[in-house]
């Protein structure tokens, strides 16, 4: 039945959306503000593993982990040497996020430079025809994404739910001078969730670097599709951007079935308008309290 | 041969500094985190493309036509985003930039989507067609000096006063009568309408557009310009514009494969965007920081 | 304080305004006399192939007519503007070429949609444009001035289609891109002559340049039991709807156009792209062709590249019709001359047809075997 194949689509769509949304939204849970040059650091781990892996022909578990420590280290390296210094001057949210963009287009552009336009391919996985589950095809690789991701959700879900270093950290994004008054160094939750979310970025850079090839802009379309995935599941919480990326890959793959396929892209851009307009705190975002206290 | 070149590059920046200045009339005097500032630039263009082709209206009616219906959806922007603060208003807006080019991109029956429109003819002023590179000059250059001079002009009146003081403290400015909100849309309406006004010159000059002029990059370029500039100056966008758009020109000199050149010219703007940011955030001549 | 740092950044700005006008009025200069013919294409971006390949071949041919004397003792140069695969950016070239260059003859556009969106302006401004790449049908009315070397869609798209009904299919899916004219234009004569043939196109999906994820584009083909699939599409794209395609089972034949003729694809792809067929050039197998290939490999230390002998006879189509001119610079002489072209260049036999078009050229069928293009034999 076509239905079980779309589904089975739009979950793979939604998967590898949540995989980027997942580390961006866990940097803003715990810094509260928007950092798109999330999308250009998946688009660097693609380059990396095609480094390491195509490139210089080591392992591919060891590239693979070679990535996402260098990714993790990058993450810390720019809140360093962008980020932070521009909290230190109190700067306001709107003023990180351009700069995130700025950031976004640089990282963008180096790859550009230093890898040229033409499509990279990792060449660690075989094509072949998927596996027939149900009435459905879905490959290998696939099934790791969507399992994966699952993962992901529920162990992040416990983590920022129950466990104390989740708590500390949604505490240190509540009012960061009151978890210092308490004797909690909120400056370095905010390396932590940069040093994560960024590592977690480097995993969605390998994983897409797989499924759909590398080319330099890869990271502008999924930031934009892992963004709004969060927004509709709700930036601040975690678990919730992964279901609102999963709810965005269902509602464009069965949109279009019947609208005419370019409209792919416009389904997300109202549905990120339109969420943005009317509950920009998302389906599982807390009511209110969590918004903006700095103007 | 060089005056001719000059001359080109002389309307594009005239073209921007429209551009700029009314973007920071938003942003810079009212405070209205507005990023989709593009979209206001496209719709212009469009518009007025489509009526300059489809109807035999006089280009200087088409003109007028275009800047107002662009100023209208200045208003609905405003309308929607109103309750909105800090980045998620920001969000909003940059938002409502994609959702015009998606229009822009799928609306094909109307716009021809990603083929664009081409052969856009020159503008008609009773009678006298606008052909040359440097009568258009001329005619972006009135413009460009009638817009700003009435930027300048509303700014430095009560009105102008008035805004400033909705940017730094809409609260108070509410407490003493005033209803922010309706100023805060005819901003917005005024700075689409010169924003739509841009659109028109650029298209009617390059003679061919399509959605891709008015995407992300073109945001930043803008926003780059009027951060460097300074937010609630005047002075500051046009200078900003000009050193901004030379420094491609610049980077020509230096001969650079065309493979560098590209990305070069990105990270140089991406670069200036966040050092500005970062160390010098009101820009050349800006009297208030963002935001 | 402030003073001074106003003082420096006036200084900055007059440093950079003195620059730019500095670089303008000291710009190479060109060489007393020197006839300047324009070259539009992609240098950068993804498409970027399609210029810097031809534009060797063009580099070629200027090189062995200037040793030769010029035209008319006049030596050739190449300005040279990069459009990025962008109408908007061939626009911008062109109208800087013809109004600040002054350049009556131009070797481009490549992308089809470089060349219609350009050829408005080279029309009313009576500059002549002969192109080594486009193919989309449009090309043809686009005007009086333009010109191409290489054959149009409407024949390549009628070579597939043909070549489908041949195989015995009689339903056929289409997926192609929707957001430029190549794509458009393909999956508009396909869709002719295939209904013509007595065919029925059951579906036919499109996608925007620049997607990455075909699935339910194919899976609604897959759902249409087609025995053909037919892609009309570009790098990237290509390679990932092959992969799509496969891992979601789609096991019918699929057909390409000349755009799969590339190693960039089939490495990508590996051995998933064997056993496509695709239509492309049909390739010309005389002296001319060796000796080209020859010097090709002589100057640029590799085998000869993608549309490069066909921009090489473009441009030997120019300055045949040049010479027979008393003054080179009128177009509208040239122009005429052209019409009469009758040579043996690079690709073969050329001369021109009513339209502009090149005549008597005509597409092939390849297959993909090993990751290797081999001409298909039925």
């Amino acid at each position: 039945m076509i239905v079980v194949q779309l589904l089975i689509n739009g979950i793979i769509a939604g998967s590898i959306y949540a995989l980027v949304a997942v580390g961006f939204s866990l940097i803003y849970a715990t810094n509260r503000f928007i950092h798109f040059a999330h999308g250009g650091f998946v688009t660097v781990s693609a380059y990396l593993i095609y480094l390491f892996f195509t490139l210089v022909g080591l392992n591919f578990y060891i590239s693979a982990l070679l990535t996402i420590l260098i990714a993790g280290f990058l993450g810390w390296l720019v809140y360093k040497l962008v980020y932070a210094p521009l909290k230190k001057r109190k700067v306001s949210n709107a003023v990180l996020l351009i700069a995130s963009v700025g950031l976004l287009i640089l990282l963008e552009n180096l790859m550009l430079l230093i890898f040229g336009a033409d499509v990279k391919s990792v060449g660690y996985i075989q094509i072949r025809k998927g596996i027939e589950v149900f009435w459905g095809i879905i490959t290998l690789l696939q099934i790791v994404i969507v399992i994966l991701t699952v993962i992901l959700l529920l162990i992040l879900w416990f983590f920022m739910k129950k466990s104390r270093l989740g708590k500390i950290m949604r505490a240190v994004a509540d009012n960061a001078e009151l978890a210092n008054i308490i004797g909690i160094d909120a400056n370095k939750f905010c390396y932590l969730s940069f040093i994560i979310g960024t590592a977690l970025a480097g995993v969605a850079g390998i994983l897409v670097a797989l499924e759909q090839n590398i080319e330099p802009v890869m990271g502008t379309g999924l930031i934009i599709k892992g963004f709004t995935g969060a927004i509709i599941g709700g930036v601040v919480s975690v678990p919730g951007s992964i279901l609102g990326s999963y709810l965005l890959g269902l509602v464009e793959n069965f949109g279009i079935w019947f609208l005419p396929s370019g409209y792919k892209d416009a389904i997300a851009f109202v549905l990120l308008f339109v969420f943005l307009l009317f509950k920009p705190t998302g389906i599982l975002g807390l009511r209110g309290k969590d918004r903006e206290q700095k103007l | 041969m060089i005056e001719v070149y000059l001359i080109h590059l002389l309307i594009i920046i005239g073209i921007y500094i429209i551009l700029a200045t009314s973007l920071n009339l938003a942003l810079g005097y009212t405070g209205l985190l507005n990023l989709g500032h593009i979209a206001f630039f496209g719709i212009g263009a469009y518009v007025s493309t489509l009526l300059s082709i489809n109807t035999s209206l006089p280009f200087l009616l088409i003109f007028i036509m275009a800047g107002l219906f662009t100023s209208i959806f200045g208003y609905l922007l405003m309308v929607a985003t109103n309750k909105l603060k800090g980045d998620y208003l920001a969000l909003a807006t940059l938002g409502f930039n994609f959702v015009i080019y998606s229009l822009f991109l799928n609306w094909t029956s109307l716009t021809r989507g990603p083929l664009g429109i081409p052969d856009i003819p020159k503008p008609s002023i009773f009678g006298l067609i606008i052909q040359s590179n440097l009568s258009y000059l001329i005619f972006v250059a009135i413009v460009c000096c009638l817009s700003i001079g009435f930027l300048y002009f509303l700014l430095k009146s009560p009105y102008g006063i008035l805004l400033q003081a909705i940017r730094d403290n809409e609260l108070t400015c509410k407490v003493l009568g005033k209803n922010t909100f309706k100023m805060k849309w005819q901003a917005m309406a005024t700075s689409a309408f010169f924003a739509g006004i841009a659109g028109v010159l650029y298209a009617h000059y390059i003679t061919f557009i399509d959605p891709s002029s008015f995407s992300l990059y073109e945001i930043i370029l803008i926003l780059t310009i009027v951060l460097v500039g300074g937010l609630a100056t005047l002075k500051g966008s046009i200078l900003a514009t000009v050193i901004i758009l030379i420094i491609p020109e610049i980077l020509r000199f230096f001969a650079l494969p065309s493979s560098i050149l590209g990305p070069a010219h990105q990270i140089i703007y991406a670069l200036i965007l966040i050092l500005i940011l970062m160390y010098r955030p009101k820009g050349l001549f800006g009297k208030v920081d963002l935001g | 304080m402030a003073k001074t740092k106003k003082i420096i950044l006036w200084l900055i700005v007059a440093i950079i305004v003195i620059g730019g006008i500095w670089y303008g009025v000291t710009k190479k200069p060109v060489e007393k006399g020197a006839i300047k013919i324009g070259f539009i294409g992609p240098l950068t971006g993804e498409a970027a192939i399609y210029g810097t390949s031809p534009k060797k071949g063009a580099d070629l041919a200027i090189e062995e007519i200037n040793a030769k004397g010029g035209i008319n003792g006049k030596k050739l140069e190449l300005i040279v503007e990069d459009s990025k695969c962008d109408p908007k950016e061939a626009v911008n070239a062109i109208n800087k070429l013809v109004n600040v260059d002054k350049i009556k003859f131009i070797i481009g556009g490549m992308c089809s949609s470089e060349t219609l969106a350009a050829a408005p302006t080279a029309e009313s401004s009576k500059v002549i444009m002969i192109s080594p790449v486009s193919t989309n049908y449009k090309v043809s009315q686009a005007g009086d001035y333009i010109f191409r070397t290489v054959p149009s869609d409407a024949l390549q798209g009628k070579k597939a289609a043909e070549l489908a009904y041949q195989k015995g299919f009689r339903k056929a899916a289409i997926l192609y891109v929707s957001t430029n004219d190549y794509g458009l234009g393909l999956e508009k004569v396909f869709k002719e002559e295939f209904s013509k043939l007595g065919g029925t196109v059951v579906i036919s999906e499109g996608y925007a340049a620049g997607d990455s994820d075909f699935r339910t584009q194919l899976t609604k083909i897959k759902f249409a039991n087609p025995d053909v699939l037919f892609i009309p599409s570009q790098m990237p794209g290509n390679d990932l709807i092959v992969k799509q395609a496969k891992e979601l089972g789609i096991g019918c034949q699929i057909i390409g156009t000349e755009t799969m003729q590339d190693e960039n694809f089939v490495k990508t792809v590996g051995k998933a792209a064997d056993g496509i067929i695709f239509t492309s050039f049909a390739e010309y197998k005389g002296a001319q062709a060796d000796a080209f290939s020859a010097r090709f490999k002589a100057k640029f230390s590799e085998e000869k590249t993608i549309y490069s002998d066909y921009a090489y006879d473009a441009v030997y189509a120019l300055e045949k019709a040049m010479t027979a001119c008393k003054d080179v610079q009128d177009s509208v002489c040239v122009k005429t001359e052209l019409y009469k072209t009758d040579f043996i260049g690079a690709t073969g036999p050329v001369g021109f047809d009513e339209n502009g078009d090149v005549k008597g050229k005509d597409f092939a069928v390849f297959k993909i075997e090993n990751s290797q293009f081999v001409p298909y034999e039925k």
